[in-house]
């Protein structure tokens, strides 16, 4: 279904004797070319007194090196006219560059030399600021309000639960020294991978990565696997400000690694797809919560599902009963037909994400760290396809969503 | 691949753009339903027929209906703005002859049931209650409104009140009226030949009728305002607006090069003044916004309290001083942005069909990815600084949504 009737596309990969592996998957028709670097570091890595130093690290990347500054390095993306961005999340922090062809080599040069930055004091104090002004931003959201809390209380003091962004109250108190040390450890070239897409000379690409990388020292950093306890905890939140009524619930799920995790992607389509899942028919089409979505969410060895609603305060009661009984009779009444709707909008999915070079760069790397290996469309959706069911049942029996974290919050 | 038009009998407008190298097609349709359309006393009626178009169409309930696009793995979306209706999809090319009737029913053929008219009204509500927990949707909104005018500056959620008070005959007749052939674009873009897509549009809409009026795209003149909405948020949001040029205008282009230089990348002036020098706030930018005769350009901010006054100010300088004019280095940052941009949404089909249908509807014809970087490659630094020598604004609409106002 989704074979080409062009030129091939070719997977390479090599790993430079410092641990650092490139990717690259190659498309000699597309117009464009993608390149990103992804580090396996994120909040989960981080202690309680370092918290948001991953995402605030993340900014600190981008204001200069020891031959650029940080408007060196905004001026050079925009003078390759790339379309660039960078992300911190639980487990993973990335850099990514979208670009013109005739300007990747560029781009990898700019990329490189910030991923061993300068980490300037005066930057540093200074870039605080935006942190601050991005957390309460974030302040204003009431379902962001509720998302953390509920991460915080279902992961009970284990990392998984820390605050990408970190607390007012720890990124006042970091210190530059604290950002750097934590930057010398986990930014280890073996602890990361360069991924390309689209049209790339990957001897060249590889050429290029081992001139401006293979000097960077591998220091051994891991991840820490604690045991994870899922918490069960029911809060309700209030705050004047807020108007409508928000709910978040969590409960475990499939990991990154687990085989069924494509049965959860399956499942979250059924229960939570805006269009025609059925918290839909449940409680958006008889116009009683505004949106309802199920959404599998996992992690490195261990992993969630979630579920999310917001409604006026006067449905609330209403609404939430109705969402724990669907979510209960998740399992009854499963029948090929869905299973089989589902697997075509995800099968449409991956579809759109493999004619842009900037999606498959970034699901190689996401794969890469997690998988440790190279996934093809193909088999993504051979796995996906094979959901019937029985699957579907085993895993409803497995992950009950049960025992569950729930954080409401309104007015 | 070239581009190909038709216009059917009807006045239907069709426009195609085969894609090689890819899979998917996207599919826009534009109905002369906007928010601008709207009757004076029913506005709103936009945001509950785009809903009420999900719930059942030609032959098929609301279930079967939905099952049918999901087996056919169509991805789908509707959405108001002030000129059109949006009907949206994405889909596999070898599924062109399924999908399409089932996407023109929901314009030709919508049941549009009382039953479910409660429902649609109740979620309109309920977006309009949710904008009080969003102050930084909330302050565009309230900013365009308070710009452009009680017809072009409608929100696109309706008001409160007349919702409650619509009809079903209400909502039918306004699609009997808006939901017609001449006034209406379609534009197709991927794994696609012209030749079916023509054939196949012309069996389901080939018979449709009707003919609506187009409004005009200049804003009535109003005076400079500020107003302050006062919410309980830990941010002050900030929002600018002034007028300037449309498409019509030879210059829209210097114009969309002049936004670039502000906010195309981290090197645009506001990133680097507002955030980058004086980390004032986390978010900031400009857009360009262009309508037929007249356009407008949006800029935002949002910051922490004490420091709203300053992030006011510096934002408004920036915008003020680009009369003075840019440097060829921002220029050539601009350009190649702006052209890289356009390569990258070749790469999209469901992007080149909404600027396919956006053209259609500005300009009256489509344009290649190509015309548009020859236009691009046509504009020199000297237009642009002659353009913003003569239409920099010297003043500005102004909304905040905060604590507290903002002193002079």
């Amino acid at each position: 279904m989704l074979s080409r009737n062009t030129m091939p596309i070719e997977f390479h990969t090599t790993q430079l004797p410092n641990g650092l592996t490139v990717l690259a998957e190659t498309d000699r028709e597309a117009h464009t070319s993608a390149v990103g670097f992804f580090v396996k570091t994120g909040s989960r890595d981080e202690i309680p007194a370092l918290m948001g130093v991953s995402h605030f690290l993340e900014h600190m990347m981008f204001k200069g090196t020891p031959r650029r500054s940080a408007a060196d390095v905004n001026r050079e993306f925009d003078e390759i006219g790339a379309d660039y961005n960078a992300s911190t999340s639980q487990e993973t922090t990335n850099y990514y560059a979208h670009v013109l062809p005739r300007f990747l080599p560029a781009a990898v040069d700019l990329l490189a030399d910030m991923l061993r930055p300068a980490l300037r004091t005066d930057d540093f104090e200074m870039e605080k600021n935006v942190i601050l002004e991005e957390i309460g931003m974030y302040n204003d959201r009431p379902f962001w309000i509720a998302y953390e809390q509920a991460m915080e209380r279902y992961y009970a003091e284990q990392s998984l639960g820390f605050r990408v962004l970190g607390t007012t109250q720890t990124i006042t108190d970091l210190t530059a020294e604290q950002m750097r040390s934590y930057f010398e450890h986990r930014y280890s070239p073996d602890n990361m991978v360069v991924s390309f897409a689209g049209r790339v000379d990957f001897n060249a690409a590889v050429e290029q990565v081992t001139r401006l990388c293979a000097g960077w020292q591998p220091t051994g950093t891991r991840r820490l696997y604690a045991p994870v306890r899922p918490n069960a905890c029911d809060l309700s939140l209030t705050r004047d400000s807020v108007n409508m009524h928000y709910l978040v619930g969590v409960a475990p799920g499939p990991s990154r690694q687990d085989d069924d995790r494509y049965a959860a992607a399956v499942l979250a389509h059924i229960l939570g797809d805006s269009d025609n899942g059925r918290l839909y028919w449940e409680l958006i089409e008889p116009g009683l919560a505004e949106e309802a979505d199920f959404a599998h969410h996992p992690y490195d060895q261990t992993g969630t599902f979630m579920t999310y609603i917001s409604c006026p305060p006067e449905n609330a009661g209403k609404v939430e009963k109705k969402l724990w009984s669907a979510l209960a009779r998740a399992a009854e009444g499963l029948k090929d037909d869905e299973v089989r709707r589902a697997a075509s909008k995800i099968a449409m999915d991956l579809t759109l994400q493999d004619e842009r070079p900037a999606g498959r760069m970034m699901a190689m790397g996401g794969q890469w760290l997690y998988q440790g290996r190279y996934i093809t469309t193909e088999e993504t959706l051979n796995r996906v396809q094979a959901v019937d069911v029985a699957a579907l049942r085993k895993l409803i029996e497995q992950y009950p969503f049960s025992p569950r974290t729930v954080v409401r919050m309104g007015p | 691949m070239a581009i190909e038009t038709h216009e059917f009998p009807n006045g239907l407008r069709l426009v195609v753009e085969p894609i090689g190298g890819v899979k998917s097609v996207g599919f826009t349709l534009l109905l002369p339903a906007g928010t601008a359309h709207e009757p004076a006393h029913q506005l709103g009626l936009g945001a509950v027929v785009h809903e009420l178009l999900f719930r059942g169409a030609g032959d098929l309930d609301a279930r079967a209906h939905g099952d049918a696009l999901d087996l056919l793995g169509v991805h789908r979306a509707t959405e108001v703005n002030t000129f059109n209706l949006r009907l949206g999809a994405t889909f596999l090319g070898d599924r062109l002859t399924q999908a399409l009737p089932l996407l023109t029913d929901m314009v030709r053929r919508p049941h549009l049931n009382e039953k479910d008219l409660d429902p649609a009204v109740q979620l309109a509500l309920q977006q309009i209650e949710s904008l009080e927990d969003e102050p930084q949707d909330k302050v565009m909104i309230e900013l365009k409104r308070q710009h452009l005018g009680p017809t072009l500056g409608r929100s696109v959620l309706g008001e409160a009140d007349h919702l409650r008070s619509l009809a079903i005959e209400h909502v039918r007749g306004y699609v009997s009226g808006r939901f017609v052939a001449r006034g209406t674009i379609v534009a197709v873009a991927g794994d696609v030949c012209f030749a079916e897509v023509r054939d196949l549009l012309g069996r389901e809409l080939g018979e449709w009728p009707g003919s609506a009026q187009d409004i005009p795209h200049t804003r009535p003149t109003a005076e400079i305002v500020r107003r302050h909405v006062h919410a309980e948020s830990t941010q002050q949001h900030i929002g600018l607006a002034y007028e300037t040029v449309g498409v019509a205008h030879a210059d829209h282009i210097p114009q969309h090069v002049a936004t670039a230089v502000l906010s195309g990348g981290m090197s645009g002036r506001l990133f680097t003044e507002v955030r980058e020098k004086r980390g004032l706030c986390y978010s900031v930018y400009a857009s360009y916004a262009p309508r037929r005769d007249a356009g407008t350009v949006f800029a935002y901010a949002g910051t922490t309290t004490q420091r709203a006054e300053e992030t006011l100010d510096v934002l408004s300088s920036e915008l003020v001083k680009m009369s003075a004019g840019v440097e060829r280095a921002e220029f050539d940052r601009a350009i190649v942005g702006l052209k890289s941009r356009l390569v990258m949404q070749g790469e999209s089909t469901s992007a080149r069909a909404r600027a396919l249908a956006s053209d259609v509807f500005l300009l009256g014809r489509p344009r290649s990815l190509e015309q548009v970087a020859a236009e691009v490659d046509a504009v020199t630094l000297e237009k642009v600084n002659a353009f913003v020598a003569h239409h920099s604004p010297k003043e500005f609409t102004t909304i905040t949504v905060g604590p507290r106002p903002l002193h002079a």
